[in-house]
């Protein structure tokens, strides 16, 4: 058996290493300032969920994920709720993280729509139109979600108002399944232009949990390092995204730009070690948790004579 | 052995001889402990599978962040203790069911572990979807725990099996009324479900 002293040093390396291990693994990477054709590129998620609905995080540490994943923005896009978003600006504000843009996923039976720089809760009682308009009336942009068929019944009437589609999305990563078929989201690009509406096109990652924030992301060329010009960017089309099969879509001339000079790949989607500290470290921090969970009740004595 | 894995493991047994051995002098400090130890947990877990590694804010906002799910856990197994007509301090049927929490911290565990250990969490966890596994071990998970919350009733509270039932029933229902009571509330409902 340990003596008191053995124990006590065992728990306390199991308490204090893994946070200083993690600690000195944990700093962020550098996000270089890019420019193409002129315009600042930012790379920005502008679908991102919260512990406020049915994330894993809270606001707080989406900023410190984003952060980690090298985003130079992010859109905080609650069902129904703009306040995690705005507790994440706050936050993000404060400790010198990303661009924080507030907004809210209008979330209903028939369609999903991202609305990006708004301020108040937009409701879900009243017309989609209505809806759209309140959204542009606090100077936000519009997002068709994820547009799978099963929402165009709803969204098609929304079209001439919105200012762009999510074109990827994880789920096109993976096989259709049921209503959610992956490859009815670039169609609703062409059903738009058909209309006569160009589509601005985003990428987003729909975060909820895990390392999958800014799996997919959007280039976004603006004018400046602010909310306003990423909102004026998406705007006026100077986006670009890089579909499911790695080519790159959006504005041609911008296409063109990043063809020419392409931006390194910044996300990183693996758990994958950054040298034998962080590999140490992250190892005791596992058997920590596993004492943690299994330890602190206590020991069952074992009865004498038995 | 721990008790949250002896309870785990033989629930019936367990639970009778740890609330013999726990009194209820300890419960306030029991269940406090039993609390901070679900969002330490959680904290880790967060911390573990969004970044890879522990990050002292990751758990500090996660046990923050999560903090509703003791304290929802606290009041619904308390009031269906007391319905039951059972003359248990608040503090006790807390302390007496964070204790039970073992098949949770094991999927915990598991989960963080396939993150960190597996040669490609993305290619395990594809794996794990696509056999259908993952939602195999989260019903086996629920299952588990739903059995320990069973003993809880019958060896620790002492109920007879019909009583023990209607308890067990009463606890989930607060539980699931509180968190679509919240979705509700903030016009999450048909978004979510």
């Amino acid at each position: 058996m340990w003596g008191l002293r053995s124990l006590t040093v065992f728990l306390l390396g199991l308490a204090v290493a893994p946070p200083v291990l993690g600690a000195m693994s944990d700093a962020p990477p550098l996000r270089p300032v890019v420019y193409r054709a002129g315009y600042r590129v930012l790379e920005a998620d502008f679908h991102v969920h919260t512990r406020l609905s049915d994330g894993f995080l809270s606001p707080f540490d989406v900023v410190l994920a984003a952060e980690r994943q090298a985003l130079d923005a992010v859109a905080v896009t609650e069902h129904n709720m703009v306040l995690p978003g705005r507790l994440a600006r706050w936050f993000s504000e404060r400790t010198g993280g990303p661009i924080v843009l507030p907004g809210q996923e209008i979330t209903t039976r028939g369609m999903h729509l991202l609305a990006i720089g708004v301020e108040a809760r937009v409701p879900t009682w009243i017309a989609p139109r209505e809806m759209v308009a309140r959204v542009h009336d606090q100077r936000g942009i519009v997002l068709a979600a994820h547009p799978v068929a099963h929402f165009w019944p709803s969204l098609d009437p929304l079209i001439p108002m919105l200012d762009g589609m999510e074109l990827m999305h994880p789920v096109r990563l993976v096989r259709s399944r049921g209503e959610w078929n992956p490859a009815q989201i670039p169609l609703f690009w062409e059903r738009a232009r058909r209309r006569g509406k160009i589509l601005s096109v985003v990428g987003d990652s729909d975060y909820h949990f895990f390392k999958m924030l800014g799996v997919c992301r959007t280039y976004v060329f603006t004018r400046g390092a602010s909310a306003a010009a990423i909102l004026d960017a998406v705007r006026q089309g100077r986006t670009v995204v890089r579909d499911a099969d790695g080519a790159l879509r959006g504005d041609p001339v911008l296409v063109e730009a990043l063809a020419r000079a392409p931006i390194a790949p910044r996300v990183q989607e693996g758990y994958e070690a950054r040298g034998v500290g962080d590999a140490a470290g992250r190892t005791v921090g596992w058997i920590t948790m596993v004492v943690i969970a299994f330890g602190s009740a206590g020991l069952r004595r074992r009865r004498r004579g038995r | 052995m721990p008790w949250t894995l002896a309870i785990m493991l033989s629930p019936f047994r367990a639970y009778a001889a740890f609330a013999a051995e726990r009194d209820a002098r300890h419960a306030t400090s029991d269940a406090i402990r039993g609390a901070l130890t679900q969002l330490l947990v959680i904290g880790f877990f967060v911390s573990l599978t969004t970044a890879g590694r522990i990050v002292v804010w990751h758990v500090l906002f996660s046990m923050i962040a999560w903090a509703f799910a003791p304290a929802i856990q606290w009041a619904a197994v308390s009031f269906s203790a007391r319905r039951m007509a059972l003359k248990v301090p608040m503090a006790r049927a807390a302390a007496l069911h964070f204790a039970g929490m073992g098949p949770w911290y094991a999927f915990f565990v598991g989960i963080a572990g396939v993150c960190l250990f597996s040669p490609s969490a993305r290619d395990a966890f594809v794996w794990l979807l696509r056999t259908r596994l993952l939602f195999a071990i989260v019903a086996m998970t629920l299952a588990w725990g739903a059995l320990v919350t069973v003993a809880m009733f019958r060896s620790a509270f002492g109920l007879s099996w019909r009583r023990t039932a209607v308890a067990t029933i009463l606890y989930y229902a607060c539980v699931i009324a509180i968190v679509l009571g919240y979705y509700a509330a903030t016009d999450q409902l048909f978004a979510l479900f």
